[in-house]
Parts: structure tokens; sequence; C-alpha cells
């Protein structure tokens, strides 16, 4: 693809995608809000009712823009990837409306992987920085499982307002940039949308929150992230710009044990003080997550626990460029 | 210990399983060329998975270091 044409398909696609966010998303607000479709902030003083979900309004800029640019480019893993994200919507979207068991979401998400595998977008190499594998059979179940992690992964690290759409936002600086130098072209343009997207729902996810992203808008997010890094052939150096949010996981699964909805875990990771600041919980049967061990040097306000959070993201997403460059050693330069 | 140098050596870890699966799950593949794919597929997941849980053990060890210092 010439440069003007990638400059000119990515001013499209990053506009489209923004544009829709930010210009629906007050509509979205006050049509959740006038629905009763509210749920209570419990880290502000007088839990206030916050509209949810926004995943509806992110999926239809991430759309529209994908398939403007599948009618550019005719890129049958465009489709792929767009069509692995709308089953994550709908799979968040049936949790936002009935709370599901916890084995739901993994176990529905499953179908999230078949649009990548049916059109074999995965290709058969796994790139390892270092070198690759050539891995044409296993790499189909890595697909099934990557894709449901990936998904919850997001999912699990929504936890104060802001904290998820910001934590993609920094994640996919790394992850365009490996998909640019190691992926296609097509692949970074497909990408474009879900950063843009996300990035115009900051505005009003950023604290104090007007609107929360829901499972909806989280899965999708996560399925999303996923299955560009499979398609980009970057799946190690998208797993290091996570690395705060797979750890939050790892912990919460670690010390619950069995997969489990958040909701039914009846111990809190962290308990609220009168002043509204979050302190860790010293029930020994509460889980352990990240922001307990985040709080654990000291009670901190909520906006401090964003904060802290968003320092790690950087730090991880720094990492993730380091991969890169020695991953661009390694399997180009030498 | 702080949740950055944390993040740190989960990351040289992951460093450390790609090269262990370059070169072990690669050399599969170039060792038996002309075996059955699903053959040297199957090695090559029983390979990965048990990286993946050398992982899972060693971050679990990590962790439990981390909370004995950090929740009391």
């Amino acid at each position: 693809m010439a440069a003007h044409e990638v400059a000119i398909y990515g001013a499209a696609v990053s506009a489209i995608s923004f544009f829709v966010v930010y210009l629906l998303m007050p509509a979205a607000i006050r049509s959740l809000v006038a629905r009763g479709r509210v749920v209570k902030d419990v880290h502000k003083p007088g839990t206030p009712s916050v509209p949810r979900p926004a995943g509806p309004v992110l999926m239809a800029g991430i759309a529209v823009a994908e398939l403007v640019l599948y009618a550019l480019t005719l890129n049958p893993a465009v489709l792929a990837i767009l069509a692995s994200t709308a089953i994550a919507f709908f799979v968040g979207y049936v949790d936002d409306a009935r709370a599901m068991p916890g084995l739901f979401k993994p176990v529905a998400l499953l179908a999230a992987a078949v649009p990548i595998v049916a059109l074999g977008i995965q290709g058969d190499h796994l790139n390892l920085v270092f070198g690759s594998a050539f891995i044409p059979l296993l790499y189909v179940p890595l697909v099934f499982a990557a894709i449901p992690v990936a998904g919850n992964t997001i999912n699990s690290i929504d936890v104060l307002n802001g904290v998820a759409s910001r934590f993609v936002i920094v994640a996919m600086l790394p992850l365009l940039a490996a998909i640019a130098l190691f992926g296609s072209m097509d692949i970074m343009l497909a990408a474009l949308p879900l950063f843009f997207a996300t990035l115009a729902f900051y505005k009003y996810h950023r604290y104090p929150s007007r609107i929360f992203p829901g499972d909806s808008g989280t899965l999708l997010m996560g399925v999303m992230y996923g299955a560009l890094a499979i398609a980009g052939g970057v799946e190690v150096i998208a797993i290091v710009a996570l690395l705060p949010a797979v750890l939050n996981s790892f912990l919460f699964l670690s010390s619950v044990r069995r997969i489990v909805e958040h909701r039914q875990v009846k111990a809190r990771p962290v308990t609220l003080l009168d002043d509204f600041r979050l302190a860790p919980s010293t029930d020994p049967a509460a889980p352990i997550s990240l922001v307990r061990l985040i709080v654990a040097d000291g009670p901190l306000g909520e906006k401090e626990v964003g904060r802290r959070i968003f320092r790690l993201s950087v730090v991880s997403a720094l990492m993730a460029f380091a991969t890169i460059a020695i991953q661009y050693y390694f399997l180009v330069a030498t | 210990m702080r949740l950055e140098l944390f993040i740190a050596i989960m990351w040289a870890l992951v460093l450390a399983i790609t090269v262990f699966l370059v070169i072990f799950v690669a050399a599969i593949d170039l060792f038996l060329p002309s075996s059955p794919g699903l053959l040297v597929s199957a090695l090559q997941a029983a390979v990965a998975i048990a990286a993946v849980v050398l992982l899972a053990y060693y971050l679990g060890g990590l962790k439990k270091a981390y909370l004995k210092s950090k929740l009391r």
C-alpha cells in the first residue's frame, strides 16, 4: 500500500471512529439515564448514579470505521477483526443486561475466536521476540485460548473511573508501532479505530465518570486488542503492554482459585474509608487485586489510585517498546 | 519492592519463556521434519504448556514473596 493511501485511509478511519463516539456519547448518556439504566458509583460521596453501558456507542464507532476500511482495502482480516469484536460486544451486552454466572463470559467469548480461525488470520508462524515458531496446528487452540483471556483481562482492569479506557489507550501505542513494523499496514489501519474510539470515550469515562463502559465496552476493547495482536503477529508485545492487567487477573484468580463473576465474591479486596479513600481489606478471605496492592502502603483516593495504575501502564508500554526493539533486531535486522 | 519492579520482573520472565519456546518449540519442527503434523503439534503443545506452568509457578512464588512484604 502506498504511503499516501495509508495516510488517507488512516486519517479517515481515525476520524470516523473518534467523532462517532465523541458525538453520540452525550445522547447515549441522556438516553440511558432516561431509561433508568444507571448504576451506583460507590466510591464517591452520595454514591451518584452513572449510566451504563457505553459499549453500544463504542461498537458503533468502531464498526462504521472498520466497514469503511474494508470497503477501501477488501482485506478479509478487517472483517474478521470486526466480527470478533462484535461477538464480544454482544456477549458483554447480554451480561450488562442480566448478570450471568462466572463461566458465561469466558465460554461465550470462545465464539469471538471463530472469525479469526475461520479466515486463517492467525497465520502459521508465532513471533517469539528472539525467533519464531512454525505452529500451523497449535496456533488454532492458542487463538481460542487467547481471545477470551484478552477480553477478560481488560474487563477485570475496569475497577475505577477511567482506568480501563486509559489503560487501553496506552497499551495501543506499542501495539500500533509493532503491527506497523511486523504486521501489515492493513492491520495497523484496522487498529486505529480501537485507539481513537477509546480516546474519544475517555473524555466521558475519565474521573469523575459520566458513563461506564460496562462489560459490552470492556470485552469489545479486550477482544479487539487480542484480535489485532494475533492478526498483526505481535502477541508477545501485546502481552507485555498489558502486564499490569495480566497481574491483576493473575492475583485475583490465584487468590479466589476459581473462575467466578466479581459480583459473586462476597469479600471485597479494598474497603472504603469514611473520607472515601480506598484502604486494603484486612479480611483474610478477600481476594488479592492490583488496587489492594497499590493501597497497601496507605489509603489513597480513587483519582490517585487511577494515577498509579496509569503509571504502571506507561512502564509496561515502555517495556513493550523495548521488546519491539529486541524483536526487530532478532527478526528483521539480523 | 515497588510494583514497577514487580512488573519488570514479570517482563523478564516473559522474555525468558520466549527464549525457551524459540529453542525448544521451534526445534521440534526442525528435528522431526517428516513426522505427522499432529504429532509435532502435540509435542509443541506439551512443551508450551510446561513452559506456561513453569511461568505461573515462578509468578506464584514471586507473588507470595511480594504479598508477604506488603499485606500484613
